[in-house]
């Protein structure tokens, strides 16, 4: 019975519906056009963004009842299997894999480290940042950028990094920094990192007006303590798809207040520690040792001049403790590991350094091989990364 | 995909062939496939989720969203797939509450049906009810055709609801020209 009644208003409602539905359409006077039901417009960018649609669902489910220390080991476990579900690549599968290995620890510090995140992090930006990394960039962005290759001949970079340490006289526009991550996207890139000083004083001014506009993208602050101002938080947090990266500086106030800020808003951010200058074993004892609390991810930044001992100890060290964890910390080797997933999706280029003047640089710290401002992005790839064998 | 939830998802399927849902029990699935209760908890949290789960496969194992031409064509396919396993999911639809499929189910057709309404209606709140009651109303009328003895395939019983909506519609248009005379 109550079928039959839910049935009737479903009938009931249906005549309302396509009576409202008929007279809005007689009052706009295009009776008359016939309309085939069921091919709506909406139904092309339905059927684009339904797979992420209904991963971002699953991932919601699991992150909420993650926020319970006893489902959290299930869940986690959860949210790996479908990233296996859902690769199609050799290498996501490879990633996943191996990350369903370790978890077969149940002692995993990996477990302590998606607890902290569920638990202190925001919701909404562990699954925007995580879905557009990982589905995003490193999936729906590496089937376009292998497509753009094989029919352009050139190597496409799967990040681009903007290099705003220094100070430019004539520095690049927000209106320019859009053009080029428009562009960046057409071909497939949706990460950009921003590396923070001289000529960032605007960026955390347009970060926000970034994120959204380009909200299906990735976007990577690296910055000091003192350069982070107190309202970025709140544009973060309503974005979902950014992460300020703070330089680690435990001893400094404004550390203290810059992370103690972000955890209290469980804004999703990171910390960077900087290898070359001094030893690499000292400053890894220190930040073990020292560190309150760990983010769920600790970038480790190579800065040159770095002795090749000093590289090799830090690639010893970053394998090691991916394989055996101690902390409930991923550490990345920033470069490194762009480089590696770089080789993964593409041949040759894995990152574009663009400086704060517009200067192009294949190789970050040379000098500059080209200006933005004069090329289209795709033309300048061809130029800078032409690659035949991509054309095949 | 995982061998142990492929397991537990047949014994689930099987037992559902004897008793209703809401009647299995955990420890029953488990006794099925010669697992013990701790192995299923390793991977779902009760048995309403292992039911989501089957969807979820089965759905994105299918489905390709994207091939279908239209939203009517996808919807078949997706009546297609209830079908080949009528008694396990009208079992599943039946059943409400949090976590339940029907709750699931909702939240996976929902943003297909609101794509159709937003081409009929502007106002986002007309949107947001029109679409509330057209799942509702899809959702019953779907449990009631997959209990339906008459075997009606999927196609003939999204047609006849197409044939009715269309049929209406004509006739409520004639009338409002007629009133506007």
């Amino acid at each position: 019975m109550p079928v039959l009644i839910n049935c009737a208003f479903f009938l009931h409602f249906s005549i309302l519906s396509l009576y409202a539905g008929y007279k809005s359409i007689y009052d706009r006077k295009i009776i008359g056009k016939k309309r085939d039901l069921g091919k709506s417009r909406g139904f092309a960018v339905i059927s684009r963004n339904f797979t992420r649609y209904i991963i971002n669902k699953a991932v919601d489910r699991a992150l909420h009842e993650m926020k319970q220390e006893k489902h959290v080991k299930r869940e986690l476990r959860n949210i790996v299997e479908l990233g296996l579900f859902h690769s199609k690549e050799s290498y996501h599968r490879n990633f996943f894999s191996s990350v369903q290995q370790m978890l077969t620890d149940e002692q995993s510090p990996y477990y302590s480290l998606a607890f902290g995140a569920a638990e202190h992090i925001n919701a909404h930006m562990l699954k925007t940042f995580g879905v557009n990394i990982g589905y995003n960039a490193w999936t729906i962005g590496a089937q376009r950028i292998r497509e753009y290759e094989r029919y352009a001949g050139c190597s496409v970079p799967w990040a681009i990094q903007f290099d705003f340490s220094g100070h430019s006289a004539n520095p690049l526009t927000l209106q320019e920094i859009s053009g080029i991550i428009a562009q960046g996207r057409e071909l497939g890139i949706y990460s950009f990192f921003f590396l923070c000083g001289g000529d960032s004083r605007d960026v955390w001014g347009w970060i926000g007006d970034l994120m959204s506009r380009f909200s299906d993208c990735v976007f990577v602050l690296f910055a000091k303590a003192q350069d982070i101002r107190p309202l970025d938080c709140s544009v973060f947090l309503e974005a979902g798809n950014g992460m300020p990266v703070v330089a680690y500086a435990p001893g400094e106030e404004d550390y203290q207040a810059v992370v103690g800020r972000f955890r209290k808003k469980r804004c999703l951010y990171s910390i960077y520690l900087e290898y070359g200058q001094k030893g690499v074993q000292q400053l890894l004892d220190s930040y073990t040792a020292q560190a309150q609390v760990m983010p769920p991810v600790t970038f480790l930044l190579r800065r040159n001049p770095c002795g090749e001992e000093d590289a090799a100890q830090m690639q010893d060290f970053v394998e090691a403790v991916r394989l055996q964890p101690q902390y409930p910390t991923f550490f990345v080797d920033f470069y490194r590991d762009v480089a590696r997933v770089g080789s993964i999706i593409s041949n040759d280029s894995s990152l574009l350094t663009i400086d704060g003047g517009g200067g192009v640089f294949i190789t970050p710290g040379g000098t500059p091989a080209a200006d933005i401002r004069r090329y289209e992005l795709s033309a300048l790839l061809k130029s800078l990364f032409p690659n035949p064998i991509a054309c095949t | 995909m995982n061998i142990t939830k492929r397991a537990l998802a047949l014994a689930l399927k099987e037992l559902l062939q004897k008793e209703p849902l809401a009647k299995a029990s955990v420890g029953e699935i488990c006794q099925r496939c010669g697992m013990n209760r701790k192995s299923f908890y390793y991977h779902f949290k009760d048995k309403y989720d292992l039911v989501n789960w089957i969807f979820y496969v089965d759905f994105v194992s299918e489905i390709t969203v994207g091939s279908y031409e239209n939203g009517w064509e996808l919807l078949v396919a997706l009546c297609d797939l209830f079908y080949k396993d009528k008694e396990f999911y009208h079992d599943a639809l039946m059943i409400e509450g949090q976590n339940s499929f029907r709750d699931y189910f909702y939240e996976t057709l929902q943003p297909l049906v609101s794509f159709f309404v937003q081409d009929i209606f502007h106002d986002s709140k007309e949107q947001e009810f029109f679409t509330i009651f057209i799942v509702e109303g899809f959702l019953a009328t779907m449990v009631r055709w997959l209990s339906d003895d008459q075997d009606t395939t999927p196609r003939k019983f999204l047609s006849q609801i197409r044939d009715v909506i269309i049929a209406l519609a004509a006739s409520l248009k004639d009338d409002m020209e007629q009133e506007d005379e």
